[in-house]
């Protein structure tokens, strides 16, 4: 059986601009964002959803 | 301090987007059933499961190895559209909580692939997500609650509490009653018309009448079903009703305490733990689910009643003689019950789902020792949270009891200098509540100074600050998009910026992989996990509930208790 687990200290805070450093990332999420946005809102419907 | 027992329930949507064949034409996706069937699958490819006992509108509910259960929770108007239900095993601790929510999602990310095969098999070619959010694009609401063990009252407020009960138990056992004449009337009509509607069918039509009668009941054509759940509403309305005013009662004497002290405290808290979300107008706020909040207090079990203090889990226990089931209300009686918050967005962030946690714990902890009796009282406190949860530049003001309007950053300071002194003078050492309090009151001076110092540690201003950065000049129809698949497991963006290292991480990798093999020591999960892995290998019929485990047959099987 798992010991309460052991946190890890939070890292230091991000740098205060995070864009330059991860400019390709962000690139790769906003052509992920803009290929077929209505298909992956129609897909992800839950028109009867839960509590 | 921090010890009661903690756990969350998460409803995942499921994103299944269909392989194009080679004509073009895309094929009909699987329902969410089928979709839940194969992941179910998969998991126990991964880890020990035994199946679980049903209750209510769930189906298919299994327990792991940890203590964990997974189930499928659907309407029967809409066997399809349901969500995949996670829940983790009770655990002692907030920081227990979250290595153990990690480790659920992890668990489904490594599913993902061996129930994407199956599917196939199938005949469902295609891409298949599961997003840990609480709205859809069209704006139906589900996503997560958080449970904790809390005192249901004490002293004369048990007694008026138990009394309440006791007058409730007529009422109980009348709708049980009344549920089953229902179905024995009801059933035998039913069988006598399925066969008597195909022969009145094909002697009128032949066999193309057969066929039209036949369609009604295609695989994914509910028509019939929805006709049925239409026409049984009045009688449902009849049934439980009067329950619902009876039970409101017991339900509105539990947890009085913790309520009133908590209140202000929950209602700001969405700038600490909302997931953010951007509405058809394309205006952002704080929480996904704070705008749809209608009641303090669940008094009726219907979904359109969506509370801030959940009930259901009691009114459930309230229900059961109608399953012929007595035991969940006997235990109704106990001091200690489940305190559910329906007021709850789902965090992918793990800082904002930690906070969440810890602070709500740290909160109750103070509630229960007296400590919160003077707490803010506001004025309106379902017009406070629309206000405070549609809020980003956190500088809109609600009016209280008594004083001036406050903001949800002084409502959040004067529970965080509560806790501070009750940490401090608390005659034992707690270090983890140490480490919330600071962490919290770190998290609250960003808030003031710099939202964006909190990018990649509390999920609204993540996702405010990708938004901007990824989809400032997208079409509306790309930044909902940012907005969903923002909190899909695996594949998210909030896990792509983890991978990038641009997300705070508390719970490392080794613990997530121990917390996937083992249940949380202490607690009634520690028990259940044992018996379903020692029981992996075994033909007995086995069924696992959070209450019990049942080894054997109906009759003479055993049941092992585990509270």
């Amino acid at each position: 059986m798992t010991p309460a687990p052991q946190m890890l200290p939070q890292q230091p805070e991000g740098p205060a601009d995070p864009v330059p450093a991860h400019e390709a990332l962000l690139r790769e999420i906003a052509e992920d964002a803009r290929r077929e946005p209505e298909r992956y809102l129609a897909d992800s419907l839950v028109p009867n959803g839960g509590e | 301090m921090l010890a009661r027992l903690a756990g969350l329930e998460t409803e995942y949507a499921v994103r299944f987007t269909p392989a194009e064949r080679g004509s073009g034409l895309r094929p009909r996706r699987p329902g969410n059933q089928v979709v839940y069937k194969a992941l179910a699958a998969a998991v126990g490819d991964l880890v020990a499961t035994r199946p679980g006992q049903r209750r209510g509108a769930e189906d298919g509910r299994i327990f792991t190895q940890t203590g964990a259960s997974l189930c499928y929770e659907s309407f029967p108007e809409a066997p399809d559209g349901g969500l995949i239900e996670g829940g983790t095993p009770e655990c002692r601790g907030p920081s227990q909580l979250l290595c153990h929510q990690k480790a659920m999602d992890a668990l489904l990310v490594r599913a993902l692939p061996g129930c994407s095969a199956r599917l196939a098999m199938l005949g469902h070619h295609g891409e298949l997500g599961l997003i840990k959010n609480c709205r859809d694009a069209e704006g139906h609401v589900y996503g997560a609650q958080e449970s904790y063990e809390a005192e249901v009252a004490r002293g004369a407020g048990l007694v008026l509490y138990r009394a309440a009960l006791v007058l409730a138990l007529p009422v109980v056992l009348a709708q049980a009653a009344l549920t089953w004449a229902l179905v024995l009337v009801t059933l035998p009509v039913l069988l006598l018309a399925m066969i008597a509607a195909p022969l009145v069918a094909l002697l009128v039509s032949g066999t193309r009448g057969l066929r039209a009668l036949l369609a009604l009941f295609d695989d994914g054509d509910v028509r019939v079903i929805r006709g049925l759940a239409r026409a049984l509403r009045p009688f449902g309305r009849v049934l439980f009703e009067p329950l619902g005013l009876c039970a409101g009662l017991p339900f509105r004497l539990a947890f009085r305490r913790q309520r009133r002290a908590m209140l202000a405290f929950l209602v700001s808290r969405p700038i600490v733990s909302g997931a953010g979300t951007l509405d058809d107008g394309e205006v952002f706020s704080l929480s996904e689910k704070g705008p749809v909040i209608r009641r303090l207090v669940r008094l009726v079990p219907s979904p359109e009643d969506r509370p801030l203090f959940e009930t259901g889990n009691l009114l459930k226990d309230l229900l059961a003689p109608a399953s012929l089931r007595l035991a969940p209300v006997a235990r109704l009686f106990r001091a200690r019950q489940r305190l559910q918050l329906g007021l709850a967005d789902s965090n992918v962030a793990e800082v904002a789902e930690y906070l969440k946690i810890g602070t709500t714990a740290l909160v109750l902890d103070m509630a229960e020792a007296g400590l919160l009796d003077d707490a803010p009282r506001l004025a309106d406190p379902l017009a406070a949270l629309r206000s405070l949860a549609a809020d980003p530049t956190l500088r809109a003001r609600v009016p209280v009891a008594s004083g001036s309007p406050v903001t949800a950053l002084e409502l959040q300071r004067w529970y965080l200098e509560r806790a501070r002194r009750y940490v401090r003078e608390s005659p034992v050492v707690a270090l983890e509540a140490r480490a919330i309090v600071k962490s919290w009151g770190e998290t609250l001076d960003a808030l003031a100074a710099d939202p964006g110092q909190l990018v990649g540690a509390l999920d609204w201003v993540t996702k405010r600050w990708l938004l901007e950065a990824c989809g400032a000049d997208a079409p509306p129809a790309a930044r909902k998009k940012i907005d969903l698949r923002y909190h899909e497991l695996g594949e998210g963006y909030l896990a792509r910026l983890a991978r990038a290292g641009l997300a705070r991480t508390l719970v490392s990798a080794a613990e997530i992989a121990a917390a996937m093999e083992a249940p949380p020591a202490d607690t009634p999960a520690a028990r259940r996990g044992e018996l379903i892995r020692d029981l992996a290998g075994s033909r007995l019929p086995v069924q696992v509930s959070w209450d019990s485990v049942r080894i054997g047959g109906r009759l003479r099987g055993k049941v092992i208790h585990l509270r």
